[in-house]
């Protein structure tokens, strides 16, 4: 199954969204003198809002069709605001250098963070064009989800300190509490659907 | 069911509205990052071009805000009252051209990058460079126009003071807002800013405050109006810094409140004859020499790499290597060496100094002496040891090098960073002399007014004032008066902390077994010729 017949109300929800935090990244970094890294900063923060909801909406219980667009949509718009975050690390702050990328990170850092780039965006295409009835899209997208959530929370929570935690915590808390319902749920009659069959 | 399909209706006209509006957002947003790319006008200078006006990295202001400071805050800027001339001469810059780079001072550049991330700006950014600090006038009395010597130490220039007006200036948020330092830009110069050049300034205003008022509780409130002049308050004084004190304050987050290393401006002529820089001889690598110099006055390992302002700092450097100060007797075609003194002096200087020093031979050849380079131990050399000494002075170079991660390309190798593997002393250096005459004042610490002081020819001064000295050419040096007045208002008390006059007694010391005046005097003939 994949996103079909997305309606107004879905695009809007999900676009205005996106294109104000977004926007706001971009131009918040304008009021700082580290232009470049702020953007970068401030464009992690934007995806991390925009992800938490897809994340949400992949685990909780139920496979409607509106469920599923607004977990497509949220997800790519997720990962397109990272993409802005990505440009501005690899391309900017780092001159478009793998290897002072590598020298500066380290290879625990920078290892899965261009792992999260290629899997995510392998499964945002995926989103859009392969049926997730298939098991081997299941598969991928469950791991995508993982190395999302995982890195995330790493780098939200764990490594860095500041307004991000917010986001780190709020990310965390709300994929606990969607895995609670998701576990209580399995529980009733009703059973979900198996994990990933968006 | 009507009512229904009108809300419907509304509903779909308010959500395709917001998401016109929000297109249109995003889309603004990336023509804005399309538009500031056109706003960066990069340059390549080399030669005295890119010493005098080449971009270090080093942005502070835009320009606006640099050109109505002054009017905004005469108080800070003019802190000997308006009667002691402009901020330019009160703080010992060096005038401009009008009409060269925008008329600013020697020292300042212009460019269209942001402080810090050199991230483009629609509005020009003043900045400055090596030649602020590294160009004198030397002038023989108040109403001498003089002549600018490329290279030699300032003499005049109170920089510390100067950023200390500026900052205390930013802290008053009653009267310096973005809204007050525009009108006040459009009436002085009858210029109107654009909406991007308003917004930047707004901007940088926000931040700049910001980071300021940060730093208030770990280096306290900046001095603004008299306090500027007042030797107790900005012990530094003119044509003199404080070199590793800023790197203690931005790498180490530490005040360095008991820092007393203050240093005299160096000359950077003839570059190519030196191996270590700094008096205690510290820093090898001309390079990375060049990169802690601009990291102290606010530039970054991020913009420090940019391919313009790389160049500007590489080819800045290169210009120094065989720069020449102009010689004595063209300088002073009136006062000129006594040429059968300075071959006598010449007898004195090979049996006295020449070891430690070595000479000139030929026009731009430099014969180094046999213990060149050497680290002589402040305890030995008997000169002030504070600038040896301070707190950190240990552990600031390791801190320094572990500062720039690994694989950045201005990281210093550890060995070109002392101490460390290249040595431990804390000492003085044993370095070169060329053109010595414009290496005035002397000592490390600026301490000696004259090379007739230094080689004890005449009794050391304990007290006098310093900021805009003319120079005396028979004693070769500053002449410092015993009292202040509008242009020479520091006291240069040699009895504070890192100010003493003591030490380096060589030949002799004043008065002392052996001393001999007239191969003294023989001695400071040929100096002028070196």
């Amino acid at each position: 199954m994949k996103a079909r017949d997305i309606t107004l109300t879905e695009f809007t929800n999900t676009f205005v969204p996106f294109a104000l935090l977004v926007s706001m990244a971009l131009l918040a970094a304008e009021a700082t003198q580290a232009l470049p890294k702020y953007r970068m900063i401030y464009a992690i923060w934007a995806s991390l809002a925009l992800t938490i909801p897809s994340l949400c909406l992949f685990i909780l219980p139920g496979d409607t069709q509106h469920q599923r667009n607004y977990w497509t949509l949220f997800w790519t718009f997720g990962y397109l605001a990272y993409l802005v975050h990505f440009y501005y690390a690899v391309f900017v702050h780092y001159h478009g250098s793998l290897s002072e990328v590598f020298s500066h990170q380290g290879v625990k850092i920078a290892g899965p963070n261009f792992l999260l780039t290629g899997l995510w965006g392998l499964d945002v295409v995926l989103a859009w064009t392969a049926d997730a009835s298939h098991r081997w899209v299941r598969i991928e997208r469950v791991i995508s989800h993982i190395v999302v959530i995982g890195i995330f929370f790493v780098s939200s929570v764990v490594i860095f300190k500041g307004s991000v935690n917010i986001l780190g915590y709020l990310m965390t808390g709300s994929v606990l509490v969607c895995l609670a319902i998701r576990l209580f749920t399995k529980l009733t009659p009703s059973a979900a659907p198996e994990l990933g069959a968006r | 069911m009507s009512d229904i399909r009108a809300r419907d209706k509304w509903i779909r006209a308010g959500q395709a509205t917001s998401i016109v509006i929000a297109g249109l957002l995003l889309l603004g947003t990336l023509s804005l990052l399309i538009a500031e790319n056109s706003w960066l006008k990069t340059q390549t200078r080399t030669g005295r071009d890119a010493f005098l006006y080449g971009d270090t990295g080093t942005e502070i202001m835009p320009l606006p805000v640099l050109q109505v400071l002054p009017v905004m805050f005469p108080e800070n800027f003019q802190p000997g009252g308006a009667e002691a001339g402009d901020w330019v001469q009160q703080f010992g810059f060096i005038p401009g051209t009008p009409g060269v780079n925008e008329g600013l001072p020697v020292g300042f550049f212009v460019s269209t990058r942001r402080p810090q991330s050199g991230g483009p700006s629609p509005v020009l950014f003043a900045g400055v460079n090596c030649s602020l600090c590294h160009t004198a006038v030397i002038r023989r009395n108040d109403s001498d126009k003089g002549q600018v010597i490329y290279g030699m130490g300032t003499l005049s220039l109170d920089f510390i003071a100067w950023v200390d007006a500026f900052k205390t200036s930013v802290l008053d948020e009653k009267r310096m807002t973005a809204k007050s330092l525009i009108d006040t830009y459009e009436r002085e110069f009858h210029k109107s800013l654009g909406i991007a050049e308003k917004g930047m300034i707004a901007a940088w205003l926000l931040q700049t405050r910001k980071t300021v008022q940060g730093t208030l509780p770990r280096l306290d409130a900046p001095y603004g109006g008299a306090d500027l002049r007042n030797a107790a308050m900005m012990p530094n004084g003119p044509s003199r810094t404080q070199p590793f004190r800023n790197l203690v304050r931005n790498i180490m987050n530490r005040p360095a409140l008991l820092d007393h290393g203050y240093c005299k401006i160096p000359a950077l002529l003839e570059q190519e004859h030196r191996d270590w820089g700094q008096f205690d001889g510290s820093v090898h690598n001309r390079l990375t020499r060049s990169v802690l110099a601009a990291i102290a006055v606010g530039a970054t390992m991020n913009n420090l790499i940019l391919p313009d302002i790389s160049s500007s700092v590489t080819n800045a450097i290169d210009y120094t290597m065989k720069l020449q100060a102009p010689k004595f007797a063209d300088i002073f075609p009136d006062a000129p060496p006594d040429s059968k003194k300075a071959e006598r002096g010449k007898v004195v200087y090979m049996t006295h100094c020449d070891s430690c020093h070595g000479h000139r031979q030929g026009a731009s050849d430099w014969v180094q002496g046999a213990r060149h380079d050497e680290v002589i131990p402040a305890n030995q050399i008997g000169t002030d040891r504070e600038r040896v000494s301070f707190r950190y002075y240990d552990v600031l170079a390791q801190v320094l090098f572990d500062h720039f991660p690994p694989g950045h390309p201005l990281k210093p190798r550890r060995e070109d960073i002392r101490p460390g593997p290249a040595g431990t002393t804390h000492g003085y250096i044993n370095n070169t002399l060329e053109s010595v005459y414009a290496r005035a004042p002397y000592l490390h610490n600026g301490s000696v007014n004259t090379l007739a002081e230094l080689i004890n020819l005449k009794p050391r001064r304990a007290l006098f004032y310093r900021g805009d000295n003319t120079y005396d050419p028979k004693d070769v040096g500053l002449i410092a008066p015993d009292r202040p007045d509008l242009k020479r208002y520091f006291m240069f008390d040699t009895a504070q902390p890192g100010n003493s006059y003591k030490g380096h007694d060589y030949p002799w010391a004043y008065n002392g077994p052996g001393w001999n005046q007239p191969e003294l005097a023989d001695l400071i003939e040929y100096l002028k010729t070196i």
